[in-house]
């Protein structure tokens, strides 16, 4: 078995990303049910990208779902709540948005997108509030405008190609 | 790669908004707290602390009771720049309109700020000058603190008058010292209520309602000052209240404090409205001591001669054990002049209409008090 288990991730891994670069979210979805499901390792990077893969074919919730799950199973890891927090900021809950995202700086305060993220959102409530300042009516103000400018973290150029 | 930290690392810095902040105690010594302006000095103080996220969230709430807190939201865009390691004087300095637009509410957040942070200093000293012999009859004092913005209530039930609370308030858009109609300039004086118009009577740009008052008065008149209609009232749809100077010469409560102000402290017609733009504040001690001098070396008689004729009227006793103006019921300092005073005395007997006769004095050379004529 665990001799197995390399040889089918390598061969699986080389035809998903064949699927994803052809948008074949579906088929690439299957695939990534299948191998976690036949595989005994940490299926960290599986569920990460079946995540990804959830949004990219529109089911939003799954995904929120998937990547609270990863979130309570491997706290420490910082890509979870960056991806989260970017579907929550696309949804206009910035203050939710940004709790994750100090949350996930927290277990690696280096992480660069992360704090990216976190800035672009603490730049735009700070130029809400400017406006609100100005003229509290003012409709662009408004604190549960969508944010969609975060950038995602992708699975690493290490869990993918190896 | 550790340059990447937030916030803490840069929590001392100098705020733009909050550079005039100094120390950091709000405890007040009036006795009614003010729930809007407790809580936003409550924030401004964390901040100055370093506690961006802390007063940030103290501001979420604000914001939620005070959506229109202009200032409420300026404070917390300066804190999330802050956060994200800029600033807003940085942020904003290419674009001339929008500091233009934040400058008042700057100082309106220093002039409160300045205000709890004196009401805790300086404990002892806490009544005006002018307050020198306040009306018993009217329960309340208005008292306006034109460079610190702030109007007082003051008790005057008691002989030692008790500030009860004071609010943040507008003023003209020229400052002070009103002289003619249209200067865009408050008054400063001495002044009565008039009347009350609720707000539902009114333009919406009164808000919540208006307290009238008789401005000008005889001394303005003598001085050939014009204009009319200085109220104090609420403030216009869109704002919480406006900055510093916003008012056509009005004074200018937000309406929530306006409110408080005619709910909780009812005023009647005649409750005085003293409008300083020098105040002397000093100790109930030395406010006393002033009072008794000036009680002792105010000539009593009256200077109106029908008055003085009174004896020879069928049926009146030919002396009168004393003039019959006898005491002075009130007695203020006058703003502007420190050696101009205005009475208040009542002519004796006349029931439940009382006849007020105002009197306005200065004081000459040798320090003896004379008073002003007023053509009639």
């Amino acid at each position: 078995m665990l001799g197995v288990a390399p040889a089918l991730w390598a061969q699986g891994d080389a035809s998903l990303s064949r699927l994803m670069e052809e948008e074949r979210y579906e088929e690439a979805l299957n695939l990534i049910d299948t191998q976690i499901a036949s595989t005994a390792a940490d299926v960290f990077d599986l569920q990460f990208q079946r995540a990804r893969l959830l949004l990219a074919t529109g089911q939003s919730e799954k995904a929120e779902e998937t990547y609270r799950s990863l979130i309570t199973r491997y706290p420490g890891r910082p890509e979870p709540y960056n991806n989260l927090g970017k579907i929550y900021a696309a949804q206009g809950k910035l203050d939710q948005a940004a709790a994750l995202l100090r949350a996930g700086l927290f277990t690696d305060p280096n992480y660069r997108t992360l704090y990216d993220n976190l800035s672009q959102i603490y730049s735009e409530q700070a130029a809400r509030s400017l406006r609100s300042a100005l003229d509290p009516s003012d409709p662009k103000a408004d604190s549960a405008l969508p944010l969609r400018s975060l950038s995602e973290i992708k699975p690493s150029a290490a869990s993918t190609s190896e | 790669m550790s340059t990447f930290y937030l916030a803490t690392g840069r929590a001392r810095r100098t705020l733009f908004l909050l550079s005039f902040c100094a120390s950091a105690s709000l405890l007040s010594s009036e006795v009614v707290a003010n729930n809007y302006e407790t809580r936003l000095l409550e924030a401004a103080r964390l901040a100055t602390e370093g506690q961006s996220r802390e007063a940030v969230n103290a501001l979420d709430q604000l914001l939620v009771d005070y959506p229109q807190s202009r200032v409420g939201h300026s404070l917390r865009a300066e804190l999330l720049f802050r956060l994200t390691g800029r600033s807003l004087s940085v942020t904003t300095e290419k674009s001339p309109s929008i500091q233009q637009a934040l400058k008042p509410l700057n100082e309106e957040l220093g002039l409160r700020w300045r205000h709890v942070n004196k009401a805790h200093a300086e404990v002892e000293t806490i009544l005006p000058s002018n307050l020198l012999k306040p009306s018993v009859k009217s329960p309340f004092a208005i008292y306006v603190d034109l460079p610190a913005a702030r109007l007082y209530v003051f008790d005057t039930r008691d002989p030692t008058p008790t500030a009860l609370i004071s609010f943040y308030v507008t003023i003209g858009r020229e400052g002070y010292g009103k002289q003619k109609e249209g200067d865009l300039k408050t008054p400063v004086g001495v002044y009565r209520l008039t009347g009350y118009k609720p707000g539902k009577k009114l333009h919406e740009r009164y808000g919540y309602g208006a307290l009238t008052t008789d401005y000008p008065n005889a001394l303005d008149k003598s001085l050939k000052r014009t204009g009319y209609g200085i109220w104090i009232h609420g403030t216009e749809p869109g704002w919480e209240n406006r900055g510093p100077r916003a008012s056509d010469g009005c004074i200018t409560l937000s309406n929530t404090d306006f409110e408080t102000l005619v709910t909780r402290f009812p005023m009647g017609k005649d409750t005085p409205v003293i409008i300083d733009d020098a105040p002397q504040w000093m100790s109930a001690t030395t406010l006393n001591q002033l009072r008794h001098e000036l009680e002792s070396s105010l000539p009593l008689e009256s200077g109106e001669e029908q008055l003085e004729k009174g004896s020879d009227l069928p049926g009146v006793p030919h002396a009168w054990p004393q003039s019959p103006l006898a005491a002075f019921q009130e007695i203020y300092q006058y703003p502007a002049s420190r050696a101009t005073l205005i009475t208040r005395r009542l002519l004796p007997e006349t029931g439940d209409h009382a006849i007020a006769i105002d009197e306005y004095w200065t004081q000459n050379a040798s320090g003896t008090w004379e008073r002003i004529p007023f053509k009639p």
